[in-house]
């Protein structure tokens, strides 16, 4: 849906209100933003609430457009086959009017995203979890990589927050965790073949939890509660799950931040003292304009923002915006994630949602260099979704393990029976992991596009090799017939990470510990790419948690920031 | 793009190779998978182009075991579409999905926690190693 079709909208306060008018009631006047934001994703998302509600004029550059929850197919019978393409997370394969081609020719995991208001949110799986303390630490703890600007400690009341204001769910109290997290709603259900993890992992010891969800278990705000429809990867229908459109949008709306959405923004603009000053962007209609700020704030994803810093070269910054250490683009870190598949006699529902997560174990995540690598990975429980996933077709296999007679086989025995428990491993930074501009391909506005070039490390491998043999022997303590491992997803790259991160030394690092590029002061990134490294958890919390903290910083300091103009 | 009425044969015939019926599954026409496939293609309309690609080799390959293995080898993307839109069509149909346990949602959230309460107060009284606070 374009956000220039009237759009009904159910606001925090219950009122019935419209995109569309309300930002017809503030036509763009010329006058330059206080802040531009370039994304309306998650971390957009709080940087337009935190910034608009301290009095800044806010305008955000989103390329893509608003959806409304029935956009959605989840609770449709054509789910399965429409997100095998129109709702697929892999821009390659989607190639919405909103997506830029993203060439993978030389990674084996495919990057994952969703270009609207919202960003990613809109396709996550909602699993809501803090990275550890010591993830904050490991070049102290265990002498590799680097340690963050600050601390677990430092971020926890950012996390708190954020939690609080997302409406997530999930139990008080993981022993995992130095301090008892609580959670405004509770736990979503284990399931069948949750409880059978869960009875699983007793016998052998593990450490496991009720897992967190940033989907309502209960009504909260705006958002009704869940309808169990596991369909959270493709867009909840019900807008039970907790996007960013739903959760931080509306109210930056209300509070006066402008969003501009088909607003695909090609570079950004300097003054002749290093000063960004806006943005020009490629509107709906190919006219080519520009937005002035004070401050920008990119917040564009891993990929999206060092493709725009990279784009953004200029006789100041002939190497690209903000990139005077060279690191840009650099260190990319998408967290290599396996699949075990458990395949169960009993029939155990496993169609039904959350997907989102049922379970978590950390049992692994902490580093024991007796297992030959260092850090560690996260698990999760997950519903393996509707009958049509069970029949697919793979290139290579002979069709007859799928189709003929074994059709009908295949489906009574994997459809229900099935349950995944997904592993994110801790990828390391490395310089030569990276998102550089591709020399010919561009998106549909002529802009370069980015090419991911990202090799599994001998260490992550190791930590891949050693989670997926615990995984086999989880499902077989549970009760599994049948377990199929898949050592790497290439569809797993939803977590994009480390292209230009964090830190105090200018030559080691793009920004500082609030986001502020060290090269350029009235720039900011917020998004994962300031992640200094990917920890093993997914990430979006941390994200949203990190930028809050940035923001905030800012919002706070604002008489000691420099502003363009 | 809509099909000739000789593709359509041809896909009937196809779907019923790659699902056949099986004790009381019925095959893919007998599911009505052919007068489904339209609406399939609605969804998919990427995948129409493909389907016909398909169907014109099955026919000229007369054996439709054999025209699936040279799809198969020489031109998986085909068979991808034939399979997804067979499949789709058929998990959708009324006939396609009966006789099995599949009570789907919308379902409400339940309070679950009696059930596991027992198994997690063992967790939350094991010793846990927290590193770096």
């Amino acid at each position: 849906m374009h956000a220039d079709e009237v759009n009904v909208i159910q606001g925090t306060g219950g009122n019935a209100v419209s995109v569309h008018e309300q930002q017809e009631q503030r036509p763009d006047d010329g006058r330059p933003a206080d802040v531009l934001i370039v994304g309306a994703g998650a971390s957009g998302g709080v940087a337009a609430l935190e910034l608009a509600g301290r009095g800044f004029r806010v305008v955000c550059l989103e390329q893509g457009d608003w959806n409304i929850p029935d956009d959605f197919t989840g609770n449709k019978p054509e789910w399965e086959l429409t997100k095998l393409k129109q709702w697929n997370p892999a821009p390659n394969v989607r190639q919405g009017a909103a997506d830029y081609p993203v060439d993978t020719s030389e990674t084996p995991i495919e990057p994952l995203m969703f270009n609207g208001v919202g960003g990613s949110t809109i396709m996550f799986s909602g699993h809501w979890v803090r990275a550890m303390p010591s993830d904050f630490k490991v070049r102290t703890l265990d002498g590799v990589a680097d340690d963050w600007p600050f601390t677990y400690a430092d971020l926890a009341p950012f996390y708190d927050e954020v939690t609080a204001h997302i409406g997530a769910s999930g139990l008080e109290g993981d022993p995992a965790y130095p301090d008892p997290h609580t959670f405004p709603n509770p736990p979503l259900p284990l399931g069948k073949y949750g409880l059978a993890a869960a009875k699983g992992m007793d016998k052998l010891g593990w450490h496991w939890w009720p897992a967190p969800n940033a989907i309502a278990s209960k009504n909260f705000r705006n958002r009704p509660a869940c309808q169990r429809f596991g369909a959270c990867e493709s867009g909840c229908p019900t807008g039970a799950k907790a996007s960013t459109d739903l959760t931080h949008w509306r109210d930056a709306i209300d509070k006066g931040a402008r969003l501009i959405t088909g607003a695909r923004v090609r570079r950004l603009t300097v003054d002749a003292q290093g000063l960004v000053t806006g943005a020009e962007y490629v509107d709906r209609d190919g006219v080519v304009r520009h937005q002035a700020a004070g401050v920008t704030v990119l917040a564009a994803n891993g990929v999206g923002t060092p493709r725009l810093l990279l784009n953004s070269t200029s006789s100041l910054f002939p190497n690209g915006l903000a990139n005077s250490s060279g690191l840009v683009g650099k260190r990319l870190m998408v967290h290599p994630y396996a699949s075990v598949y458990g395949t169960y006699e009993e029939e155990m529902e496993t169609w039904l949602g959350p997907a989102g997560q049922a379970l978590q174990s950390l049992h692994f995540y902490e580093s024991d260099p007796s297992r030959g690598f260092i850090r560690g990975a996260k698990w999760n429980l997950m519903p393996t979704g509707g009958p049509l996933r069970n029949t697919l077709w793979e290139p290579g296999q002979d069709w007859r393990t799928a189709f003929g007679p074994a059709f009908h086989d295949r489906l009574q025995n994997t459809f229900g029976h099935t349950s995944e428990w997904g592993i994110t491993t801790e990828d390391l930074p490395e310089e030569h992991n990276e998102v550089v501009l591709d020399p010919t391909l561009t998106d549909a506005d002529g802009i370069p596009a980015p090419r991911i070039r990202y090799t599994i490390s001998e260490n992550t491998q190791r930590m891949i090799d050693f989670n997926v043999a615990r995984a086999v022997e989880a499902h077989q303590a549970a009760g599994a017939i049948h377990v199929d491992p898949i050592p790497v997803v290439r569809e797993s790259g939803w977590h994009l990470l480390g292209t230009a991160r964090m830190g105090d030394d200018p030559s080691t690092s793009v920004v500082d510990q609030w986001g502020r590029a060290h090269d350029v002061p009235n720039l900011f990134v917020i998004d994962g790419s300031v992640f200094v490294t990917s920890t093993g958890m997914n990430p979006t919390a941390t994200i949203m948690a990190v930028a809050l903290r940035a923001m905030r910083h800012l919002a706070d300091h604002r008489s000691d920031q420099q502003f363009a103009g | 793009m809509s099909l000739t009425t000789d593709q359509r044969a041809t896909f009937a015939a196809v779907a019923d190779v790659l699902i056949p019926g099986a004790g009381t599954q019925p095959s893919a026409t007998a599911a009505g998978v052919p007068e489904r496939l339209d609406w399939a293609l609605t969804h998919r309309p990427d995948l129409a182009s493909p389907l016909a690609d398909a169907l014109d080799r099955c026919a000229a390959a007369g054996d439709l075991e054999s025209a699936l293995d040279a799809l198969a080898a020489d031109e998986p993307h085909l068979l991808e579409a034939l399979t997804v839109l067979t499949a789709g069509a058929y998990l959708t149909t009324p006939a396609g999905l009966a006789g099995r346990p599949y009570a789907a949602a919308p379902r409400n959230v339940t309070d679950e926690i009696d059930s596991y309460v027992d198994l997690l107060e063992v967790v939350a009284e094991r010793d846990f190693e927290i590193r770096g606070v």
